[in-house]
């Protein structure tokens, strides 16, 4: 049975693998947050997909891609003293920076979320499920977000696919 | 025993109750609400039919939840109620969408209305409803159900719901309106009564929660030499478990080598107390189960010559009167819970130090009962938690109050 895991908001990941757990032959998640699956133990067995806009990037990351920090970088490996200063200091900045990224996360996942009736069809999260659909023929849709009911019940109405809240 | 559904099969004195608790094992947290299963499972060992519904927190973000979100929620239980309330058993699970910084009246509401939805494709019969904590859960389906209500209590967060003035006041329309509201310690009582006034004192009896035994033989230890420390409970700060391990520390260091420690048990700490254990040269000396069924837990138990459980604050605490039933000395804290569940037998079944007790004199005290091991009866220790707590007893005084409030 091929088996769809919707979960946008990852508060009950642990809820989402504990029930998927002996059913990995055949399962995909969709969610908004694929970190949160990271340290699962089930790397490589569970089909894990990102799914909405892509977020705004962390404070450290902002900083990161910036063209500037790599030349800051590309000047400051040239040698001097003055160069190894500034590296380390710019490290040290980005590993306070890490601690701010974890309570932008946490903000993030608290956000208050509205959803627009008439967009549900239009929705990135029914678009991903209709491509997931069309590879191979899904079974069932479990839902761990209720706020991804909404969703799942239209594809299901659509599809003819089951669809349970867990 | 199997359930009993068919009210025309029921004999007279047979209970059908509808417990409803938002703590109850599921396929993700397996031990959550043991002390529920437990009464649950006394009283069907009884003859009474009980069935279980458990409101299931999913966390929602701030705000009002989304009308299509309630909608769906409601299409789906109208057209496929297994698909939306997962059952096994007897237990019905129950979807419950919380918005984050709620409080504890938002939680409240958001649990009426799930348990309103669920009540909808209901069809199933009971005489009374038994809610496991006065907020949320009581006051919730109180709103819902017109059955007679009997109200447990026992969370260690009620101070906090009683802080809030709007849950406080529901709080006291709820044990206005119980048909029997029972607290599982004095402790909770009086902050009841500190903040409801008097009259709520004369509503309130005391049942305590069920000790079982079943799988937790009666061990006579020959020699008592203190080396092998178990610990039974979260791995969480609440539970004094950074105290445990410092003092665990104090005493391998102070008094004993040789000593070992046990922790069964699961929680954020996990990775403290290997961080720390391995930074103080106990690597191998600090054991970690993970959590074990409660069917395996005697095995650490017979294995183990001293229970320590350092909580400062606890409204009941089933692990150390394990411990006592498992034959061996306790060493706790002068916690509510632990004074009214065995301090008056303390003097035979270990040591109750006072709340501020450090390291370096909870590892001395324990040194010092090492000593003079000759004060403890803990074959009577044992007697005391079957005569108080076991499932019959404890399933035994909830019939009276079921009988009571069904007239």
């Amino acid at each position: 049975m091929r088996q769809v895991a919707l979960i946008s908001q990852t508060l009950r990941a642990a809820h989402c693998l504990a029930y998927l757990r002996p059913h990995l032959e055949d399962v995909v998640v969709l969610t908004s947050d694929p970190s949160a699956f990271d340290e699962s133990g089930l790397e490589g067995s569970l089909r894990v997909v990102t799914v909405s806009p892509p977020p705004e990037l962390l404070p450290s990351t902002r900083l990161t891609e910036g063209r500037w920090y790599r030349s800051v970088l590309r000047w400051a490996r040239s040698g001097s003293g003055l160069g190894r200063w500034l590296e380390r200091t710019v490290k040290r900045l980005l590993w306070r920076l890490r601690y701010v990224d974890r309570i932008v996360v946490l903000r993030r996942s608290t956000r208050p979320r509205d959803i627009d009736p008439d967009t549900i069809r239009t929705s990135a999260m029914y678009t991903r499920l209709a491509e997931e659909h069309g590879h191979t023929p899904i079974d069932r849709i479990v839902v761990f977000d209720v706020f991804d009911l909404p969703v799942a019940l239209a594809f299901g109405d659509d599809h003819g696919v089951e669809v349970w809240v867990r | 025993m199997g359930l009993l559904t068919d009210p025309e099969q029921l004999p007279g004195d047979v209970v059908r109750a509808r417990f409803v608790s938002p703590w109850y094992p599921d396929y993700a947290l397996v031990h959550s609400g043991i002390f529920v299963v437990k009464q649950v499972e006394a009283l069907r060992d009884a003859g009474h039919d009980i069935t279980v519904d458990v409101p299931q927190i999913f966390p929602a973000p701030p705000g009002p939840i989304p009308r299509a979100v309630t909608e769906a929620m409601r299409a789906l239980a109208g057209k496929a109620p297994e698909a939306m309330f997962a059952s096994a058993d007897g237990t019905t699970y129950i979807p419950t969408p919380v918005p984050t910084r709620a409080g504890h009246m938002g939680r409240a509401e958001a649990m009426r209305e799930s348990l309103a939805l669920r009540r909808e494709i209901d069809e199933s019969g009971f005489d009374l409803i038994h809610a496991h904590l006065g907020m949320p859960t009581a006051w919730a389906v109180m709103e819902t159900r017109e059955v007679p209500l009997v109200v447990t209590e026992h969370q260690s967060t009620l101070g906090s719901v009683l802080a809030e003035p709007a849950a406080a006041a529901a709080y006291g329309d709820v044990l206005r309106r119980a048909g029997a509201f029972v607290c599982v310690s004095n402790h909770l009582r009086d902050l009841v009564v500190e903040t409801l006034g008097d009259w709520a004192g004369e509503r309130i009896e005391i049942v305590p929660n069920i000790v079982d035994l079943e799988h937790i033989p009666f061990k006579r230890r020959e020699k008592l030499d203190f080396s092998s420390w178990v610990y039974v409970g979260g791995l969480m700060a609440h539970k004094g478990v950074q105290l445990l391990v410092r003092t665990f520390a104090r005493y391998v260091k102070d008094h004993d080598p040789d000593a070992t420690l046990t922790l069964v048990g699961n929680g954020p700490l996990r990775r403290w107390v290997e961080i720390f254990a391995t930074s103080r040269g106990l690597g191998d000396s600090v054991m970690l189960t993970g959590s074990v069924p409660h069917e395996e837990l005697g095995a650490h138990l017979d294995r183990a010559d001293v229970m320590v459980h350092l909580s400062p604050a606890e409204t009941f605490g089933i692990a150390p009167l394990e411990g006592i039933g498992a034959g061996m000395p306790v060493v706790g804290l002068r916690n509510f819970g632990a004074v009214n569940a065995w301090g008056d037998i303390a003097h035979h079944c270990g040591l109750l130090l006072d709340l501020d007790s450090g390291p370096e004199e909870i590892a001395d005290a324990i040194a010092e009962l090492r000593g003079s091991p000759q004060r403890l009866d803990l074959a009577e220790g044992r007697r005391k938690v079957e005569e108080r707590y076991s499932g019959e007893v404890v399933a035994g005084r909830l019939i009276e109050i079921y009988q009571r409030v069904l007239g």
